[in-house]
């Protein structure tokens, strides 16, 4: 090995390097004992991080020094040859195979028989992977529809999520509440914000149903049309709704039409009303499928709205 | 091994006994003396290698408390502001992780941690190969594999930030899906089978939950198995020097020093690493509170290594067509085909390069400094740069509010910078590294020295 | 600071005292309930008449009425706003303005505790018994902290964050940093509504439920951190700077010294490498 002839300096160095590394490697010991006993009294995240981090640091420290300075740089030369290997070999591995499943020896039957294997391996992959489609609901009618209802439907109360039914008073100019239809747990599709406005500033032609508004009082989906975060942020007085996720903003006062941000289409509208009772309910379904869009937005199937 | 002589100790016997029954002495004077290259930047990747591990024993360690359940359960932990409150199992599950197991939100912390630091340490031993050409031929494959690597880190990642079930992660699951539903024809399909319904789906938590502690993790073990094996075929590339040809391998040896030199940085990984999950809050899930699919926070962001996916989304503009009946949604581009795009870039790059760059072919077994190839340089800090800016974008609430400046008013202008700064960033790089490279040839042309090594002048 | 803040609550307890038991009798419908019909101490509005048109009737004109836009200066009208809506305004230090072009934002108050209550009374007294009133919060202490995150998460988090820090909400605004108000404030704001910011009514957000958030806002301040440093509460986005910067920057470090570099005399070939460049 190296014939390199220490000199008296190097020696030197290397002892004061093998001090270094024993009192690092006595810092680990001790640190990790002190782990221990912490963990035994009780533990706090602090200290066993900072202990952890002691004890780790003085084993890298300890074999830093060690094969830094102690033992020092060293320089092997490897030899490397071309990946490829020599023509002589690949000639012997190309006529080896030749020989057993070569064309000449197999003839056409092997083409045949690779084809046929291929064609095992598309028919039994397909079948072998076709439970996959197990993971959703995807056979049954209902779940073709799904996407297009929620459980919004005529007369349905408007709750608060603790279900509290509202009437328009509850609710003023310039407050936002979250709404579900009553009695039916708080569904994400149907998750809607109820909003005050000055109701002269309504911009009555820009909603999808404009008799579906009470007083002043709209109420829209509550998912963004963008990627489906809900869309909570309410700057009341300039009447826009904010999606906290990627800034959507949609202008309240006008069917929720996109003002700016990366959202598609306006949130869809819930058309609501009074009942008998003076509470706020729902004249049916949103006005279009809620949520983020995909491909066949446009093209309900057959089914009730 | 050492000229001194040695006192018999327990290793050496177990070595002989090794020995007489496996033969392993044969082989160690090849295998031990390989020629390790022992510049500081080969080490990264061992950062990201080491950062796994610590990954794997502390995710073990989590897997055993946590439960992917969405069952509603009333909490009476020890966290005041949660007690009587319905929240999930998982959620449950993870509160009880952190305040009721001994050492657990220190687990949680340095799992959590040691995942930004994995990716963080495979984009920069990344950005390494890439600008070092280490890429080139033969080491496309394991390029390509890195590549994998990269993506299988990110659904790691993804998968995990969605499991604790608390608000912050349920809003980034609803994106996922968002995006996943957005694609034409399939995208309904797609989504329904991947969270079993309309969202929020059922038992999306389970399989997050086995994908997270399967499925990925068995991946990138296997990948990272391919990597290491290629990698030990090819052997390492090196950086130039009047030693280091093409065809040898000039460094340190496998025993000692670089052994040693690997077991100190992994100690130091695991250091930095518990430092980190001691002493830095991070993903206090207790505040974010459990997740409700009506309820949501700004700022809302994902862990770094998504930032620039979501920067994507806040800057394309509200651009969605219905076509004979078929809607193209706003998030499709950007969440699908944008990176789409980037990856077949990057993952098809030492193909691109050699067909339109360099048009070389051959084996290359030496670094390249950047300037040596100032095209590819320039086309990489482009793509960086346009990488920086959409990351940037990804926090323009935080960013608005950090600089007093409006919030549209910063979208506006990260929009113009996307197109604005990476051809600039590029056309500079070029001619820097155009400018340098000239120089060191004139520089070498004057000193006439008769290098022998590969450096590939353009 | 724990003195100055039992002073300034004790401060805002006086002036609703003082508004509430006037002598002046302006008899009007209550329509808000919690603002029981007020009587005005006479006095208190004379002077708090003289301070509006010190301070306040530049923008809002001489009888609170508003000034219309186009002209620059136009505020809003204050008939009707309520207590609550002045009181805070003038108790943040948010009005009077200095400039009317300027951000709505906290400054140093202007006003003692008996002004305030004065320029409250004078405005609720030009429509008496409108508008939300100072809410009384003096039970907040004993509220459910469980409540409280969950109706602050429902109604609170979307604009001023888990951690209550506040962050842009729009070109113009940016959510208040809830770490440093007072607790009456808290209540003002949910209830008045100021800025940008919604209101919420009592028909939605019980007077329970306002106690609630202002407990668990109050509590998210001392809440002690188990995880250790909260680097900013800003989420994953100093958590990211925090992984690259102390995480892969001491990593660097330890690298650097671990490998070879150019110019380490340990290893010839670096060191020729260097002379040829």
């Amino acid at each position: 090995m190296p014939d390199r002839i220490p000199t008296e300096e190097q020696l030197a160095r290397e002892e004061r390097a093998t001090r270094w590394a024993a009192a690092a490697f006595g810092v680990a010991i001790i640190a990790g004992l002190g782990l221990l006993v912490l963990y035994l009294a009780g533990g706090d995240t602090q200290w066993e991080g900072v202990l952890l981090f002691l004890a780790f640091s003085g084993v890298g420290l300890g074999l830093g020094v060690w094969v830094r300075v102690v033992i020092g740089p060293e320089e092997v030369i490897e030899d490397r040859h071309p990946m490829q290997s020599p023509d002589e070999d690949r000639a012997i591995f190309e006529q080896e195979f030749a020989a057993s499943l070569g064309e000449a020896q197999v003839g056409g039957r092997r083409r045949f028989l690779l084809r046929m294997l291929g064609g095992v391996g598309a028919s039994i992959g397909l079948a072998v992977a076709a439970p996959l489609l197990s993971l959703g609901p995807i056979f049954s009618r209902d779940s073709r529809n799904e996407l297009f209802v929620t459980d919004w439907s005529r007369n349905r109360r408007l709750v608060t999520p603790e279900g509290e039914p509202l009437r328009p008073e509850d609710v003023l100019v310039g407050q936002l509440v979250t709404v579900f239809p009553d009695g039916a747990g708080r569904p994400a599709d149907a998750q809607a914000v109820l909003i005050g406005t000055n109701r002269e500033q309504l911009d009555m032609a820009a909603f999808p149903d404009a008799d579906g508004v009470v007083d002043g009082l709209v109420c829209y989906s509550k998912i963004c049309t963008h990627a489906g975060c809900p869309v909570g942020l309410y700057r009341a007085a300039v009447g826009e709704l904010l999606c906290p996720c990627h800034q959507s903003t949609f202008d309240v006062n006008a069917g929720a039409r996109v003002l700016s941000g990366p959202a598609g289409r306006a949130l869809p509208q819930l058309p609501i009303g009074v009942d008998d009772e003076g509470y706020l309910v729902a004249l049916g379904d949103f006005s279009e499928p809620v949520g983020p869009s995909f491909w066949n937005l446009t093209q309900q199937p057959e089914g009730d709205a | 091994m050492s000229s001194t002589p040695v006192r018999q100790s327990p290793v050496d016997g177990l070595a002989k006994w090794l020995d007489s029954r496996l033969g392993l002495a044969q082989g160690s004077r090849r295998y031990l003396r390989k020629a390790f290259p022992a510049h500081w930047s080969f080490l990264v990747g061992e950062v990201a290698l080491f950062s796994l591990i610590v990954l794997l024993f502390t995710g073990t360690f989590l897997s055993l408390f946590y439960s992917p359940d969405t069952t509603p359960v009333v909490y009476d932990g020890p966290y005041v502001p949660l007690q009587g409150q319905e929240i999930s199992a998982a959620y449950d599950s993870v509160l009880r992780l952190s305040f009721e197991v001994r050492a657990g939100l220190l687990m949680r912390q340095i799992h959590h941690w040691a995942a930004l630091i994995f990716v963080a340490a495979i984009v920069v031993h990344m950005l390494r190969v890439f600008f070092t050409g280490a890429f080139r031929r033969p080491r496309e494959l394991n390029w390509v594999i890195g590549v994998g690597l990269l993506l299988l880190a990110f659904g790691a990642g993804f998968t995990g930030y969605s499991l604790p079930d608390d608000l912050l992660s349920g809003n980034g699951l609803r994106i996922g899906y968002s995006a996943l539903l957005s694609i034409p024809f399939l995208g309904p399909l797609l989504g329904f089978i991947g969270i079993g319904g309309e969202y929020p789906g059922v038992g999306v938590l389970g399989r997050l939950h086995v994908m997270h502690v399967m499925l990925i993790p068995a991946g990138l073990l296997g990948l990272l198995g391919a990597h290491m094996a290629i990698l030990i075929r090819q052997k390492h590339t090196q950086k130039p020097s009047p030693k280091a040809t093409n065809t040898n391998v000039v460094g340190e040896p496998l025993f000692p020093n670089q052994t040693l030199t690997s077991l100190s940085l992994f100690a130091f990984v695991i250091a930095v690493l518990s430092l980190l999950g001691g002493l830095f809050e991070i993903n206090p899930v207790w505040l974010y509170g459990p997740y409700e699919p009506f309820q949501v926070f700004a700022p809302s962001q994902p862990d770094w290594y998504m930032g620039w996916l979501e920067g994507l989304l806040r800057l394309w503009p509200a651009w969605e067509w219905t076509i004979l009946g078929v809607t193209i949604p706003s998030v499709f581009i950007p969440a699908v085909v944008i990176p789409g795009i980037i990856f077949t870039i990057v993952f098809a790059w030492p193909w691109i390069e050699v067909r339109w760059i360099t048009k070389d072919t051959s084996e290359h077994h030496i670094a390249q400094r950047p300037r040596d190839v100032p095209m590819r340089t320039a086309i990489g800090v482009a793509g960086l740069t346009f990488l920086a800016v959409i990351f940037v974008a990804g926090s323009n609430d935080v960013l608005a509010s950090n600089t007093a400046t409006g919030l549209q008013t910063v979208t506006m202008l990260l929009r113009i910078a996307v197109f604005v700064l990476p051809p600039l960033a590029g056309v500079a790089t070029l001619r820097i590294a155009a400018s340098l490279h000239a120089g060191d040839e004139r520089a070498a042309a004057d000193a006439a020295a008769a290098t022998t090594e590969a450096v590939e002048p353009t | 600071m724990p003195a100055f803040r039992v002073l300034a609550r004790r401060a805002g307890l006086v002036a609703l005292a003082v508004a509430a038991t006037g002598a002046l009798t302006l008899t009007a419908a209550a329509t808000e309930a919690g603002s029981e019909a007020p009587e005005f101490d006479p006095d208190l509005v004379s002077l708090g008449n003289q301070l509006f048109q010190a301070n306040c009737a530049t923008c809002h004109g001489d009888g609170a009425e508003g000034l219309v836009s186009p002209d620059p200066s136009g505020g809003p009208s204050l008939i009707g706003v309520g207590a609550a809506s002045v009181d805070f305004m003038l108790r943040t230090g948010r009005m009077p303005m200095t400039n009317q072009f300027d951000r709505l934002a906290r400054s140093t108050p202007k006003f003692d505790a008996t002004e305030r209550a004065a320029i409250v009374a004078f405005v609720t007294s030009l429509a008496p018994g409108e508008g939300p009133g100072i809410p009384d919060i003096s039970g907040y202490e004993g509220a459910s902290l469980a409540r409280g995150l969950e109706q602050f998460t429902t109604n609170c988090a979307a604009c001023h964050g888990p951690t209550a820090a506040g962050v842009a909400v729009g070109q113009r605004d940016v959510s208040s940093d809830l770490g440093i108000t007072e607790p009456i404030e808290i209540a003002e704001a949910i209830r008045s509504g100021p800025g940008v910011m919604p209101v919420f009514g009592e028909d939605v957000l019980t007077q329970e439920d306002l106690e609630a958030v202002v407990a668990w806002v109050v509590d998210l301040r001392d809440r002690e951190q188990p995880g250790g440093l909260s680097i900013g509460r800003s989420g994953p986005v100093s958590e990211g700077m925090v992984a690259w910067v102390v995480g892969l920057g001491l990593l660097g470090v330890v690298m650097y010294l671990l490998g070879d570099k150019a110019g380490d005399t340990g290893h010839g070939h670096d060191v020729e490498e260097d002379e040829r460049a």
